[in-house]
């Protein structure tokens, strides 16, 4: 009897059509939740850098500001919960004007960088009260997300 | 005489006929479905990716907008389905001005640019260093040069032209900004709408950045400091941008086609942060 046919080469193409639909539909799931990932870390780490600048606004010491342009003040900021980490710089541009800088991280639980947010604000200190702290005041067209 | 035995009774091939048949059918129903499955989570893929890149784009255009009484309101132009604003192009910090070049201090902790300045097409902008916080609004008539801040640190010099008041106001640690004017419009085309993007000073036409969209969502609607709506551009503060997005196709192919077109619909606030 004629034992040769097509069924060994049907069951094959079927497998491998079935193989490459459940490839496809794999990475589609695993772009899916990286997609979900990355703005979940681009959401946390910018929310931090908004933390920190806001953290900012209860002001500092007055002793703290540089004055010579391209010096800063690194300030302590609160551990946030999760793995998130925000960070405040204060800059000198040379003038009355300085820049606060409020940079946020987060991180994978690998300890890699997920996501990262800087944003900047531009401020007066000529807003002090009088005692020992200084506070900020924004001034207009001085909010920028810095690349 | 003895029944020759050879081949299948007509039974046989019937049944074999009709479980192929079956399993053909059944295969086959199951390859569709997966693969219209698979190009529906494509497109809707597509369709979120749409509402994100629009979305992320007029965040990035529209939070850095403001206005002050020097140089008047970022946003000239409020519709209801495009704005005219003026978006920075690239930002830094004086070192030196005279009337005729302001020097700004190059590298990069201090210049960032998406591109380099272009004469006649971008407009500067300084914050005066005096008591009134005002930026002052210069022209660029030429291209950057190179040169040397007073402290020998490297510059870049954009030539401009300075009254003696504006120049008297600004000075070493001024921030300045290079604006173009950029329209955000959400036009019609093909039964659908679309985000599109088009360079104001050099009239070029407008160039698709995200769709398609539902022609009858709302667009955009702004409002001013206490939350009413506003359309004059020196009273908004927020910006309101509904969108509908619409898969491009329907899920499915061949005899499983299916020509539902799926939407996802979202408003978002932009606060306009520049404005204080």
């Amino acid at each position: 009897m004629n034992r040769r046919g097509i069924a060994l080469l049907l069951t094959m193409a079927v497998l491998l059509t079935l193989g490459v639909i459940a490839t496809t539909g794999v990475t589609l799931a695993i772009r899916e939740a990286d997609l979900g990932r990355t703005a979940l870390a681009d959401a946390k780490a910018r929310a931090a850098a908004e933390a920190a600048v806001a953290e900012g606004f209860q002001g500092w010491s007055r002793g703290i500001a540089p004055v010579v342009a391209g010096d800063s003040v690194a300030f302590p900021v609160r551990p946030l919960p999760g793995a998130v980490f925000g960070s405040l710089t204060l800059h000198s541009l040379g003038g009355p004007i300085l820049a606060l800088r409020g940079l946020g991280e987060a991180v994978g639980p690998n300890g890699v960088v997920l996501s990262k947010s800087h944003i900047e604000l531009l401020i007066r200190l000529d807003s002090a009260v009088a005692d020992s702290v200084v506070y900020p005041r924004a001034i207009t067209r001085g909010w920028r997300r810095i690349p | 005489m003895p029944v020759t035995r050879r081949g299948f009774a007509l039974i046989e091939l019937l049944v074999a006929t009709l479980v192929s048949a079956a399993l053909v059918v059944l295969v086959g129903r199951m390859l569709l479905g997966a693969a219209a499955m698979l190009r529906d989570r494509s497109e809707r893929m597509g369709l979120e990716q749409s509402i994100r890149v629009s979305v992320g784009s007029a965040q990035a255009m529209l939070e850095p907008l403001g206005v002050d009484p020097g140089s008047g309101a970022d946003l000239s132009a409020a519709g209801a389905s495009s704005l005219v604003a003026r978006v920075v192009r690239g930002s830094g910090v004086l070192c030196d001005a005279t009337a005729d070049r302001l020097s700004v201090r190059a590298g990069p902790q201090w210049w960032y640019g998406l591109r380099a300045p272009v004469k006649n097409r971008d407009t500067l902008m300084v914050a005066s260093i005096l008591g009134t916080a005002q930026w002052i609004s210069a022209p660029l008539i030429g291209n950057p040069l190179t040169g040397l801040c007073p402290d020998g640190s490297q510059a870049i010099v954009l030539p401009t032209a300075l009254s003696v008041s504006s120049l008297a106001a600004i000075g070493g640690g001024s921030p300045v900004r290079v604006f173009e004017p950029v329209e955000l419009r959400l036009y019609p085309s093909t039964g659908s709408s679309w985000v599109g993007l088009r360079l104001a000073a050099t009239a070029e036409a407008i160039q698709p950045l995200a769709g398609p969209f539902s022609a009858v969502a709302p667009g955009l609607d702004y409002r001013d400091l206490q939350g009413n709506p506003t359309g004059a551009g020196i009273d908004v503060a927020m910006v309101l941008l509904s969108l509908e997005g619409l898969s491009e196709r329907g899920g499915g192919v061949g005899l499983a086609r299916r020509d539902r077109v799926h939407s996802d619909s979202i408003t978002v606030a932009v606060s306009l942060r520049g404005r204080q």
